[in-house]
């Protein structure tokens, strides 16, 4: 399995290469989406498609990165629509060939839905994330328009 | 799925409406034989499929229904009313598997013995069928000609489109930019490929009308049988072409419309032979295309809409104040049977709609960017006319700007825009705490977008706005924007999947400059106001 790691923050997150369509090194100009759900930053033009752009920071309740627009932008595919995910840095691919590490009692709140599986790495664990599970949270918020449950900063405790 | 039974499950869908047509027609003309011919071929041709791909239920109705249809066709039978509502029944319950077939790609289970037992009686001698097998035709096709057209499927189709909408993007990019040596006469000719290719593809898009009318027939067969009426049905133009997006959403409303001209608009035969009508009524379909848009009429030469009824059933559920309803000319007074709570559930018939209101129809007409207006004579009949945008996908639409956020709204929904001058002739007038636009001698209602978009309302204060006046339901509204930009032509999308939940946008689209927008709801916009 071969995945494109990328941090959030101080997290090492990484997706599935075969869900990534490419990798811009900077977010297309964005059109804001007035009362757009939280973690959805507006929509932007994808090569004759309409995307939505999400902002992981703030799904992960992670401190905002100091400029917003200028972090890398990975466009993927999930269910036929086409999402660009805002991230900080890119690390590259990284393949593995041993199955995913155990299930994650551990996690808290968002990490806990949001990421599929991890893996070990020279870095650490990487959190590969799951982006049916991103947007289910992010649509459901979005119903209940209520604040976020308490997020917690740190992916594993 | 696999691509056979796939195959199998379009084809005989097209074999059912068909077919569904050409029995309706069988019961008019019950001894044209080229008819009973061509009936018997398709139906004998799902048969025949069924057993090739091991569909047991399907094969089995079909197998019986032929039976009859054989009958017919030897002289055996007479195609009377009832025999060939059995044969429709039978029509309707293979439909019914294929549904289920396609859903879970196979049948679903289910017992045809009591509707199988009924086509056995019905087809007097040889329930067995083996008179007709010896003379059964091969089950090809009827034209061995070339086929001239082929199935594409539609994310086939949607991909191109989307590639040729980022093709005319960047071709927009490059114009704007100053040709450089020797560029000039190859962007030229890339522009005229690419104008083209735009326009083909919308083309292919394109479906008639005629598949939208396609099961009117059988319908207004059945409401004519419950209701004792004799209705014909008309259609010209059906070979008009419409954006299939446009059409799916124009489905709904044109059967209420349908079934509504017959249960409301057609009398009873001997009530209009004793007005000198000839006994049997006519509803008609029409459509044609003007311009970028198709007009469709679904006419009906009935009693005409009653406007003092109308008024009454209006003042009894309080749509408008007593004083209003005098003053009211026919043509508002038609107007009112399409406002929400003019026809309600409780009073609605089998025949009638399903608890679908006029009110729905309109919404759904102009969901599709489009206008329904309505004429009537008393007496001889009532006309709904539709238009609508050619395609949904390409409109031209009037951008706006509140704060830093730009919205379309389709041009075919705006009644005019005004500008408010200080000191100008338009002014907004405050009224329990709500605000109003002066304009000429109404007053209408003011949705504002900054509170809509949950903007300080106050800090817009100092602009001199622009109020863009929409003809709503309850009459005209205005939403006031910061500016309007331009007119221009865009490419709509359904809205992104994570933003379904915002009821004020119809749709997201790409601008020519590859810029996105929203595509605003004013109806939706003043609902919520």
């Amino acid at each position: 399995m071969e995945y494109l790691a990328f941090f959030l923050g101080d997290n090492l997150c990484g997706l599935p290469v075969r869900q990534v369509r490419e990798v811009l090194r900077r977010p297309p100009p964005l059109a804001r989406v007035p009362n757009a759900p939280s973690g959805v930053a507006g929509v932007a033009h994808y090569r004759g498609r309409i995307m939505a752009v999400l902002r992981l920071h703030d799904v992960f309740g992670l401190e905002p990165p100091e400029k917003r627009g200028a972090e890398t932008a990975v466009v993927i595919e999930n269910k036929g629509e086409l999402y660009c995910l805002a991230v900080d840095a890119v690390r590259g691919v990284l393949s593995f060939d041993s199955p995913p590490a155990p299930a994650s009692a551990l996690r808290q709140g968002v990490w806990r839905e949001a990421v599929g599986e991890a893996r070990r790495t020279e870095e650490g664990l990487m959190s590969v994330l799951d982006i049916s599970g991103i947007i289910a949270r992010i649509c459901r918020n979005n119903e209940e328009k209520g604040p976020r449950d308490g997020d917690q900063n740190l992916p594993y405790r | 799925m696999d691509d056979l039974l796939q195959d199998f499950i379009a084809e005989t869908s097209d074999s059912m409406a068909a077919l569904d047509n050409d029995l309706v027609d069988l019961e008019r003309h019950p001894d044209d034989a080229a008819l009973i011919g061509r009936i018997f071929r398709l139906v004998h041709t799902v048969k025949g499929n069924c057993g090739f791909l091991g569909l047991p239920r399907i094969e089995n109705v079909a197998h019986h229904a032929e039976n009859v249809l054989g009958q017919y066709r030897s002289g055996a039978l007479k195609a009377t009313p009832d025999s060939v509502s059995l044969v429709l029944q039978s029509l309707d319950r293979i439909k019914e598997i294929l549904s289920g077939l396609a859903a879970t790609g196979r049948e679903p289970a289910g017992d045809d013995a009591a509707l199988v037992r009924l086509l056995g009686m019905a087809a007097v001698e040889n329930p067995g069928g083996g008179a007709v097998a010896e003379s059964t035709p091969p089950p090809a096709r009827d034209k061995p000609a070339p086929e001239t057209s082929l199935r594409v499927g539609v994310e086939t189709l949607e991909n191109i489109m989307a590639t040729v909408s980022d093709l005319v993007l960047t071709r927009n990019l490059l114009l704007s930019h100053p040709a450089g040596a020797g560029t000039k006469e190859p962007l030229q000719r890339l522009d005229r490929a690419v104008s083209q290719l735009q326009e083909d593809v919308m083309k292919a898009r394109l479906q008639p009308v005629g598949l939208l009318w396609d099961r009117m027939p059988r319908l207004l067969r059945d409401v004519a049988i419950d209701l004792g009426l004799k209705v014909r049905l008309e259609q010209e133009g059906a070979q008009t072409g419409l954006d299939r997006q446009v059409l799916e959403l124009l489905r709904d409303p044109l059967t209420h419309l349908v079934r509504n001209a017959a249960a409301h608009g057609i009398e009873k035969p001997a009530e209009r032979a004793a007005m000198g009508k000839p006994p049997e009524g006519v509803i008609k379909l029409a459509a044609r295309q003007q311009g970028g848009q198709v007009v469709m009429t679904v006419s009906d030469d009935g009693r005409g809409l009653d406007v003092q009824a109308i008024l009454e059933k209006a003042a009894a559920r309080g749509l408008a104040d007593e004083a209003a309803l005098k003053s009211m000319t026919p043509e508002q007074a038609w107007r009112l049977i399409l406002a929400p709570g003019f026809s309600t559930a409780r009073e609605v018939s089998p025949a009638a709609g399903r608890g679908v209101g006029m009110d729905v129809v309109r919404e759904n007409v102009e969901k599709a960017g489009g206008t329904l207006d309505i004429s009537s004579v008393p007496g001889r009949g009532t006309v709904f006319t539709l238009r609508v945008p050619l395609a949904l996908s390409i409109a031209r639409a009037l951008l706006a700007q509140v704060e830093d956020v730009r919205v379309a709204v389709l041009q075919s929904t705006v009644r005019e825009v005004v500008m408010l001058k200080r000191d100008g002739p338009h002014r907004i007038e405050r009224k329990d705490g709500a605000r109003f636009l002066r304009l000429r001698d109404a007053l209408l209602p003011l949705v504002s977008l900054h509170a809509h978009f949950g903007f300080d309302a106050q800090a817009a204060k100092s602009l001199r706005p622009f109020v863009i006046v929409f003809e709503g339901r309850g009459g005209a509204f205005g939403i006031i924007v910061d500016r309007v930009l331009a007119a221009e032509e865009i490419v709509i999308r359904p809205v992104h999947s994570v933003l379904r939940g915002q009821r004020l946008f119809a749709g997201n689209a790409l601008l020519g400059d590859g810029g996105v927008v929203m595509v605003l709801d004013p109806f939706a916009a003043s609902a919520g106001a």
